[in-house]
Formats: C-alpha cells, structure tokens, sequence
C-alpha cells in the first residue's frame, strides 16, 4: 500500500481535475498506471481514501507509542505511512500529571470554598499590603547593607510588626541619606520564574494578586532556609505554576516599579512573608497544592507580617 | 485551572465507572468505524457492549471522537488498554477485536490494519496474531490488499467477471460488492462461522463446537463485564448463525 497522493506531490483531498493533471505530468509508469486506476476511479477512490486514512492514523500512532518497529508493520508495505519525527509519549502518564495537577487545584478550591464558608482559621489567603509604602520610605537600598527600617512619621498602623529597638538608631541616620537613583526597568511579565532547584514542580501553585502593586514572591525551604524559587507576579494577574514538594515559607517582595534583582522595587519595596508555612506533598491520588490570593480580604486565613529587607 | 483543559475523551474517562471498559469501547469504535462510518449493526453491537461495561458513558460520543480521527484519544485509549492487557490476556483483547472486525462477515483492509497495530501494541507477533485470528475465523488472516495498485482492481475485475457463479474472495473487501448466490444473511451467517458459503452441514457443525468453545464468555470472566458482554455478544451472534444455517442452509 502506498501513499499515492504523497507520490504525486498532491494533497488528498485534490479535486479530480487536479488529480487528472498530476497524472498527465507524472514520469514513473508504474505510478501513473496505479494512480489511473485507483484515483481517478469515483468509487475505488472511496476505498483508497478510507485505507489512506486509516494508515496514516496507524503511521502517526505507531510513531507515538514507539511501535514503528512492530513485528507486523515491518515489510507490510507501509512504509509510505512510517511518521519517523514523533518521539514516542505516554498519553496516560501526561493524563494522569493533567488529573493530579486538576485534583490539586480543585482541592485548594475546595478549601477555598469551606473558608468562604466558616470563615475558618487554617486556610490560604491573603491578608495584606496596604500602608507598607510609607513605612520604608526612605529606605535607601543602594547603600544599605544592614537593617534598612527606619521609624519615620509614617508608622504602620499596627504596631504587631514594628521591628525591634536596635533598629531604631540606625534608621535615624539614614534619615538624610541621598535619594535612590538606579534606573528604572521593564516590569518582568507575570511568571518569570527564577528557579534555584534542580527537582521539578509537581505541585500546583497558584498566585492572584490586586492591581495597584506588583509582587515578587519566592518560596523557600523551611528546614534549610535556602531559596527555592522566585517568581514575579504583575499587579491584578494570576500565575500558575508548579512548585517541587516540600515544606516552604513563602515571602514576598511587593511595589511599583523594578530596580532588577538586585534592587527589587527600589527604596519602596515593601517585605512580607506568610506566618504559617506552606506544605506541598502528595496523599493518595491527590497532591495538595494552594491557591494564595494577595490582596487583602476580610476574613482572610492567612496571617502575613512585614519582614525587614535583610531577611528576604 | 477548569475542565475544559481536559479532552472531551478525557473528560469521558473521568467520568466514567469503568475506565479500562471505555477505553476499549473507543478502540473497538475505531475499528467499527475505519471503513468511513459506524453502521447501525456496529452501532448495535458497541451500545450492547457499552452498556454491559456498566461505565456509565454513552456510546455515541465514543462513536463520533473515533469516527473525526481524533489521535489524542485513541493513543490514551491504546495506553490504558496496553497497561491491562499485558502478556496472556493479550489475546483476549485481540479477540474482542477480531471479533467487531469481522462483524459484518468482512475484513476490510483498514481493519486488518488496525489488527496488526493493535497486535503490536500488545506484543503479539504474528504468528500469535495468526493464531488467534484462526481460533475465530477457522482461516488465516490474509494479507491486507493492495488498494494502491491497479493490478488489485483489476484482479478484482476479472474475478467479478469471470465467476460470477462462484463466490471468490481473495480478500473480505471483495465479496462485499460480488452478486451473491447466497442471501446476505447466509453470508454473513457463514462468514461468523468462518467458513466459505456453501460448505457442508459437518463443517458447519464442527466450526460452531470450536467456536463456540473459544468464545464461551465464563472465559472472560477475569476481564471484567465489558469483556464477557463482548464474548456474549460474539457466543450469541455464533449459535444465530449456526442456528440460520441449520435451517435454512
């Protein structure tokens, strides 16, 4: 069985006519004698067609589950059909990795829900933001090695979060400190990932965050401390993303504008860090990932508190 | 993250009570359906099946996501039936499939080259394929034509030509255009019994005792209920034929 059409240079779904055509300018005999007979025929061309399709499905599946060696395809006169560029996958393992990622999601959802529900204590979301722009105003990260916290006028509304007495002294001398003068760039696009891991995400992380500020979040390792991945998050957008298993704190870095890596969102970041740690694992068939919504909500479950730029 | 990143076979898998059962429904489908379209016996023969899978899925969205090709599908329906049918059940698989191949008493070349795929995917070579095609059908399982070459056409042409008393089928697609000696029904009746039409009381009875043997569904019964539901459903369709042809032959 050949694949005529392949060999004609047409497609096959070529109208008569162009079929006629092809066979005219065709130089191989033995070709033009098949295609005459087959193609140009109303009704075997029916039957052609069906057998075409039927290979050229079996051509790709082959191809994708690794079986274009079978013992009965080899020498079966097929070759026309043989999709050599597939690599061969595994339709039920992607199935199952899209049911876990699906079964993540929806429990974090469904916490989500309960939450909405009985305003319970141990749940997700965000509590946050808000007042932190004044509170590190004259923060000067270019200089700044130490402590940048400085107690201006401008005083966080709760005191919960104020950082101890030996900051006090050294934030007065960055009082007159001169202004932060590092240029201002591009806002990296939601989802830029900065990874520090060589093990791969498998569990579902998903961040909204409220227009109006934008958020560098990184999880790190609870046990050791070391940083596990960054990810930036544009104001009002969500990113989904998938994170290694593991225990993490989650902290953020929030503002208007980006200074890079380095600089983070300039003399106006503000730090923050979730006070209970996040836990991704898997039970059963279901791997437990979180829905974490920045923005502050009544009710919300998740307890954040500033954090000094020293310990981001 | 919503449904609709799922498949609509996926989302059926999911849904389904018995996922290894909708799988091979899919398959089964396919076959059905290679030769262009699922005819209202195939459509008959799968919803009987689909309904003892007690899977809880229609067959009629199978039907059309086999019938637009849809590749995606099929490989996970391939995956998922090759993860349960390893090494010795092999061929119960394969029998499930020869079995809707030869339905209608035919075997096209598209469903002859589904077979030798699927015996592929589960690792039998040919010569178990072979095997098992005999235990069904009594013959070998033939070459697939060549629709490709004028030189099949015009054998057919002369074949059709030259004996138009005598029915000669070189392949299944052949006969099924011949003007036949024997009622469609008698032909059929044969063909699921394996046998040419016209042949002997004896050879009608020996064919129904083996037949009937093979697929006797207490056979299938580690295999779950769509399996025996397919076994019935051949084990029915071999004592009609045999009963057809007892009286009316």
């Amino acid at each position: 069985m050949r694949d005529l059409y392949r060999r004609l240079g047409i497609s096959s779904t070529a109208s008569p006519q162009n079929i006629q055509e092809a066979v005219q300018s065709c130089s191989d005999a033995k070709l033009k004698e098949d295609a005459t007979e087959v193609l140009l025929s109303e009704s075997r061309r029916k039957t052609y067609d069906q057998v075409h399709a039927s290979l050229t499905d079996i051509g790709v599946l082959r191809a994708k589950l690794g079986l274009t060696h079978g013992a009965n395809w080899q020498g079966s006169q097929t070759q026309d059909f043989e999709k050599g560029s597939w690599t061969p996958t595994s339709a039920s393992q992607a199935f199952e990795k899209k049911i876990k990622r699906q079964n993540a999601t929806t429990a974090a959802k469904s916490v989500l829900r309960s939450a909405v529900e009985f305003v319970s204590p141990f749940i997700v979301i965000g509590l946050v933001v808000g007042g932190f722009i004044y509170y590190n105003s004259t923060y000067n990260g270019s200089t700044s090695t130490s402590n940048p916290q400085s107690s201006t006028a401008y005083q966080q509304p709760s005191s919960k979060t104020q950082t101890s007495g030996s900051n006090v002294g050294s934030a007065n001398e960055f009082l007159n400190e001169p202004a932060f003068n590092e240029p201002k760039l591009p806002l990296p696009a939601t989802g830029t990932i900065d990874r520090y891991t060589n093990k791969s995400g498998q569990a579902p992380l998903q961040i909204k965050t409220s227009s109006g500020a934008n958020y560098l979040v990184r999880l790190e390792n609870v046990a050791t401390g070391t940083n596990v991945l960054d990810v930036f998050v544009r104001g009002g957008t969500t990113v989904d993303i998938e994170v290694p298993l593991g225990t993490y704190q989650l902290k953020y870095a929030s503002g208007q504008n980006w200074y890079g890596t380095q600089h983070l969102f300039g003399p106006e970041t503000a730090y923050n860090k979730a006070d209970t740690p996040f836990r991704f694992y898997i039970e059963g068939q279901q791997i437990s990932g979180y829905t974490v919504t920045l923005y502050r909500v009544s009710d919300g479950n998740l307890r954040t508190s500033e954090l000094p730029a020293d310990q981001f | 993250m919503t449904d609709h990143t799922f498949t609509e076979f996926e989302q059926l898998i999911l849904k389904s009570n018995n996922q290894l059962g909708t799988s091979i429904l899919l398959i089964l489908a396919w076959i059905a359906g290679s030769d262009g379209n699922v005819d209202k016996s195939e459509a008959k023969q799968l919803s009987e099946i689909s309904e003892a899978a007690k899977h809880g899925i229609s067959i009629q969205p199978l039907i059309r996501i086999a019938e637009n090709h849809d590749l995606t599908a099929i490989h996970l329906a391939c995956d998922i039936v090759a993860s349960h049918f390893k090494g010795e059940k092999a061929h119960l698989f394969m029998e499930m499939a020869i079995g809707i191949s030869i339905a209608d008493g035919l075997l096209l070349p598209t469903e002859n080259h589904i077979l030798r795929f699927l015996a592929d995917l589960l690792g039998v070579n040919q010569a178990g394929l072979n095997e098992t095609f005999i235990s069904i059908t009594g013959r070998d399982i033939p070459p697939p034509s060549d629709v490709s070459s004028a030189r099949y056409w015009r054998d057919r042409e002369r074949a059709r030509e030259g004996s138009s008393q005598q029915s000669k089928r070189s392949d299944g697609a052949n006969s099924r255009k011949e003007p036949p000696r024997h009622s469609s029904k008698a032909i059929a009746a044969y063909a699921t019994l394996g046998l040419e039409p016209g042949a002997s009381k004896d050879e009608i009875k020996q064919s129904y005792r083996r037949l009937a043997q093979v697929h006797h569904p207490d056979r299938f019964s580690s295999l779950g209920e769509e399996s025996v539901a397919a076994a019935s459903q051949t084990f029915v369709r071999i004592r009609e034929a045999y009963d057809y042809l007892v009286k009316y032959a």
